[in-house]
């Protein structure tokens, strides 16, 4: 019988994989996942082409080391995990490239508004402008803080999954989270005023 | 008491509505001592609410990629020689381009790799099979019949892990044993669009880019040009005249290649140009070769002075399809 490989769930489909190399579930989640995989990558790393990069070796990484993912975590946050870790190789790697860099902080590099945010036609400047300062002020947070605020706040993980997939307390997680959050507040606050009285 | 770290705590997760009832229960008490806290507490999660979070655009396919780098990563270190070179092909094709073609093709690399045993290390897919017997029709002679049984696998396991090599084996054959050359850049623009990175990181990405510029040149010629570079081989005359007739472009630095060619024996490229230019007449393959040799003169030999007196020379001489790139150069050059 012919199986319905769209029909199944990721860890049925992870499962079929790993036990029983099933190239066609593989090829699934890929194409079920990539695009996530993606912006974790895009949101961590700051540009296109490192994004692309990160995200094929993400999906590289869980194709080689299946056998490693036990199933009472969930495949998704699993590979979010992947993703994180390779960005946060990618983003030490380009730190090495840029130590003589003033500004280097962790190798983040925002690419330019036109080339990484071209929003699509029916969106605003007013859109594209936010997304833009959004991302800057990503650049902002440490790695491990932007990692935790890319899995909570773009990919909705909850927060004992965030601790779970980076091997860290739910404690630290949310200190993190709560950093980041400040952060990004104090970046943003002419774009995001408080709520109203 | 809550300490500072616990309260952060708190309100981190109550800016995403991630609570224990427990955890509530503490931030509740702890508003109660310091109502300034819920203005905090409020402020945090309005703020986490209106940031956006839609994903960045994504339209791609990221899987003949994935299954081309697994490919990779599963050949022995020896033949492994991909890599992460996607910057430096980029770069290099992108100095290819912007130089309008007057650089040299890098040697007589063959991009097709068809060394089966390269492709096939370990595990036979049906596509690493089909690269294996047509590597045997090839040299066998019978290009035809690879190209026929390439096309016919690839239609059929689309989705193979060796899906790009055989893209790229199909170009190949066409361009460089059949002389197909529509088809040619049809299947190096497949090659490229459907599997980008592999073309990216493909260490001769720089060749293909420049065969793709070719053929694209050639294409508002039915090709001719490329047939006639053919025709003269080695012949300096006949080089000569379809590098005059196809100034400033990919087929004259095709022509210009072939030309150095031509002098076997030389100790660099430099004097093999030098040579090359002692023998030409025509003003418009003079112009490129001196071009091309200042190009050498400054970045490989770093003489500067000898780049700049040619440069200046063919700014002087007005060769309508040189002058302005040779002024260019010129500018580029770095001060003395």
């Amino acid at each position: 019988m012919q199986t319905d490989w769209q029909a199944l769930a990721d860890d049925e489909l992870a499962l079929a994989f790993r036990d029983q190399g099933r190239q066609e579930a593989f090829d699934e989640l890929v194409r079920r996942h990539q695009g996530r995989v993606y912006a974790v990558a895009y949101r961590m790393t700051g540009n296109r082409e490192d994004a692309l990069d990160v995200a094929q070796d993400s999906l590289v990484k869980a194709y080689q080391k299946i056998e490693k993912w036990q199933p009472h975590g969930g495949f998704v946050p699993w590979l979010m995990r992947l993703t994180t870790n390779q960005a946060i190789d990618a983003l030490r790697r380009r730190k090495r490239q840029y130590t003589e860099s003033l500004d280097a902080d962790d190798g983040y590099r925002l690419s330019s508004i036109e080339d990484e945010n071209a929003a699509p036609a029916d969106r605003g400047a007013r859109t594209n402008e936010i997304e833009a300062r959004v991302q800057t002020a990503l650049g902002v947070l440490s790695t491990s803080q932007r990692a935790i605020f890319v899995l909570r706040h773009y990919e909705g993980l909850k927060l004992n999954e965030i601790a779970e997939s980076m091997g860290i307390s739910v404690g630290s997680v949310k200190v993190h989270l709560f950093r980041a959050l400040k952060k990004m507040q104090v970046e943003l606050k002419d774009l995001y005023e408080g709520p109203a009285e | 008491m809550l300490g500072k770290r616990r309260l952060e705590q708190l309100l981190a997760a109550a800016a995403y509505d991630d609570m224990t009832p427990e955890e509530e229960a503490a931030l509740s008490k702890r508003i109660a001592r310091d109502p300034s806290l819920a203005e905090e507490s409020n402020a945090l999660r309005h703020f986490a609410s209106q940031l956006p979070n839609d994903p960045p655009a994504f339209e791609g396919n990221l899987l003949p990629a994935v299954r081309a780098q697994l490919a990779i990563e599963a050949v022995p270190s020896a033949s492994r020689s991909w890599g992460r070179l996607g910057a430096y092909a980029v770069a290099t094709a992108c100095v290819l381009a912007a130089f309008g073609g007057a650089l040299m093709l890098p040697g007589n690399g063959n991009p097709s790799n068809p060394n089966p045993t390269a492709s096939n290390p370990n595990g036979d897919t049906p596509l690493s099979l089909v690269i294996a017997e047509s590597h045997t029709l090839r040299n066998q002679g019978d290009a035809t019949g690879a190209y026929a049984l390439l096309t016919e696998a690839l239609a059929e396991h689309g989705d193979d892990l060796y899906a790009a090599e055989v893209q790229l084996a199909l170009a190949s054959l066409a361009f460089e044993e059949l002389q197909w050359y529509s088809e040619a850049e049809e299947a190096y623009d497949a090659f490229a669009r459907d599997y980008t990175t592999a073309y990216l990181m493909h260490p001769d990405s720089a060749t293909i880019a420049f065969r793709r510029n070719l053929l694209a040149e050639a294409r508002a010629s039915a090709y001719e040009p490329l047939y006639a570079l053919i025709d003269a081989g080695s012949q300096l005359p006949e080089l000569e005249r379809i590098l005059a007739r196809h100034p400033a472009g990919f087929v004259a630095t095709q022509a210009a290649d072939q030309m150095l060619a031509s002098i076997p024996g030389t100790a660099s490229d430099v004097e093999a140009l030098e040579q090359v230019r002692e023998r030409c007449t025509d003003p418009i393959a003079l112009a490129h070769l001196d071009v091309e040799l200042a190009e050498r003169y400054a970045y490989d030999l770093g003489d500067g002075i000898r780049a700049r007196e040619l440069l200046e020379d063919v700014v002087q001489r007005q060769e309508s399809h040189y002058a302005v790139l040779a002024a260019e150069k010129l500018m580029l050059l770095p001060v003395e």
